[in-house]
């Protein structure tokens, strides 16, 4: 009992935080040798007062704030017209056919490749990059909301038919909950790729943010400055990530297939 | 609603083919059936005879290619509140609790304030108190199937279609269930039609036995039941029932077989 509760232990916090532990000691003797180029990789502790000083100036947090604004406002506006597409599309088979060519054109280009574009058509400030994000939203949660409507169990469907369900109650009592967990899929997907797009459009053209923090350093050849922006997207991706499976844990109690992976 | 009790559920002449790529199916050739108002018909008959289609034409879910079906006055072609079905699977929605589950069952047209009560009044009816708040997978199956008959009734239908609805329930829950459907029934005194593969179920609960024939599905055989309610599975009359059934369906030389079953 004893051992396999230590082993659990170990097993489920200890590995997560030892492992990197070990290597950061490792990197952190290695730049202390002169292995490592501090112009480079700088050591650890370096990068980590710059953090610090980062942080006590505010500076970090000043870009973090601009660059997850632009994130909410590309992502609720992506997500609600993927959501308002999906529901049309999945409704009416003609014109999921109509729309079928264009989609299949928009969807493979790179949301970086929009970034130029838009800036030619919306200037290069806050509406451009605000678009890019919500283009890279738009695609998954179109998709999934889609897969999960058309996926709604027929059964369901039909008892709800019995029951002379008005065609709304069907579509908010049965349909859309049916479709909530591909729906949520849909929405993680989509926001993690509104993290990466903000920040490819900043690092293209801005005056603000963590891709620009990154970018304005490279220039300056600040290689601990450009580390502890990247480190910060990861942090913060992470963050965004855990968040929204908290909330889809809460709302989709009844999803059986959930309870196991989270 | 009390002038619809009296309603008198008519099958008349009814076919069914089905339109198959490889094909047609008859699925029901040219059924007659009365079912008087409060009355429990059970139906039996071999896989693929026919009878879930038949309960899918009362309900309305699929239309008849001859003949027609009447509930009272009015010509049956769409499912309507005035028809409750109950199938093999429970069919709840997983994304809501019991009493949720229930108050799906009742039609727009009931005010709100009353909901609650009506939820309680069915939840208490099939014996679920306690589980109120329980999402469908926190349930075992005969409680899935007590939500889901809860849900059917709720409404207040004149008439509630069973179809196989112990079918995927182990021995012992199957007879406790149909007790309990053999209670509501005599509470409720709704008109009910029960398809099984199971003959005891059909004796146990049915004032008529329906035997169906298949290829195509045709009314070989209608039993009357005269038993008096709650019926001794084990006595005579019901064993005596059982082997007319047995005959209906295997004939004469397999008499021998019969007894062991
Ligand atoms: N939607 C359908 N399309 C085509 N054929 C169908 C359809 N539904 C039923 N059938 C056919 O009609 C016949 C009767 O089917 P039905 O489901 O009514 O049988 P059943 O008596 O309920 O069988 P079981 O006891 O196995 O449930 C079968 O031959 C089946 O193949
Ligand atoms: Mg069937």
């Amino acid at each position: 009992m004893v051992t396999n509760k230590t082993l659990k232990i170990v097993d489920r916090f200890l590995l997560p935080v030892v492992i990197p532990a070990v290597l950061l000691m490792l990197w952190e003797f290695l730049a202390l040798k002169g292995v490592l180029r501090s112009t480079i990789l700088p050591a650890p502790s370096i990068i980590g007062a710059t953090l610090y000083d980062m942080v006590v100036t505010g500076e970090l947090w000043g870009h973090l704030r601009t660059s997850l604004w632009r994130v909410i406002q590309g992502f609720t506006l992506g997500s609600s017209f993927g959501l308002i597409a999906g529901l049309l599309i999945s409704m009416s088979l003609r014109l999921e056919r109509s729309l079928l060519l264009v989609t299949g054109i928009l969807r493979p280009i790179p949301i970086i490749a929009w970034v130029p574009v838009l800036i030619l058509w919306m200037g290069i400030d806050e509406a451009s990059k605000v678009t890019v994000i919500s283009i890279g939203t738009f695609w998954p949660v179109l998709l999934n909301v889609i897969q999960g409507i058309r996926s709604t169990d027929r059964k369901h469907l039909e008892v709800a038919r019995i029951l002379g369900k008005s065609r709304s109650t069907i579509l908010f009592h049965v349909v859309l909950p049916s479709a909530l967990p591909s729906i949520f899929t849909g929405l993680r997907v989509g926001i993690g790729i509104a993290w990466m797009s903000v920040i490819g459009a900043e690092l293209i053209a801005a005056s603000q943010g963590l891709g620009f923090l990154i970018a304005y350093a490279r220039e300056l050849s600040q290689a601990d400055v450009m580390l502890v922006g990247v480190a910060c997207i990861g942090v913060t991706g992470l963050l965004i990530d855990i968040l929204l499976r908290c909330i889809e844990k809460r709302l989709l109690r009844w999803n059986v297939n959930l309870s196991g992976n989270v | 609603m009390t002038t619809t009790l009296d309603h008198v559920l008519r099958v008349q002449n009814v076919t069914k083919r089905f339109e198959l790529d490889s094909g047609s199916v008859v699925a029901l050739d040219n059924i007659s059936l009365d079912v008087q108002p409060g009355e429990f018909v059970s139906i039996v008959g071999a896989s693929g005879c026919g009878k879930s289609t038949l309960l899918r034409l009362i309900m309305g879910l699929e239309s008849c290619t001859a003949g027609n079906i009447e509930l009272g006055e009015i010509n049956i072609s769409k499912p309507s509140v005035d028809r409750g079905m109950v199938f093999q699977e429970s069919r709840l929605l997983p994304w809501k609790t019991v009493t949720e589950n229930i108050a799906f069952g009742i039609p727009k047209s009931h005010h709100k304030k009353e909901h609650n009560a009506i939820v309680q009044q069915h939840v208490e009816l099939v014996g679920l108190q306690g589980f109120e708040q329980a999402l469908p997978h926190q349930l075992s199956g005969g409680m899935q199937q007590r939500v889901s008959i809860a849900r059917a009734l709720v409404g207040r239908p004149d008439v509630l279609l069973l179809d196989e609805p112990f079918g995927a329930l182990d021995a012992l829950t199957r007879i406790q269930m149909q007790q309990e459907v053999l209670r509501i029934w005599q509470r409720e005194r709704k008109t009910m039609i029960l398809v099984t593969h199971d003959i005891d179920e059909a004796i146990y609960l049915g004032d008529r036995v329906i035997v169906m024939s298949e290829r195509p599905g045709t009314i070989r055989n209608v039993i009357q039941i005269t038993l008096a309610r709650p019926r001794d599975r084990s006595s005579s009359e019901f064993m005596s029932y059982r082997r007319e059934i047995f005959q209906e369906f295997f004939g004469e030389q397999k008499k021998t077989f019969v007894f062991e079953i």
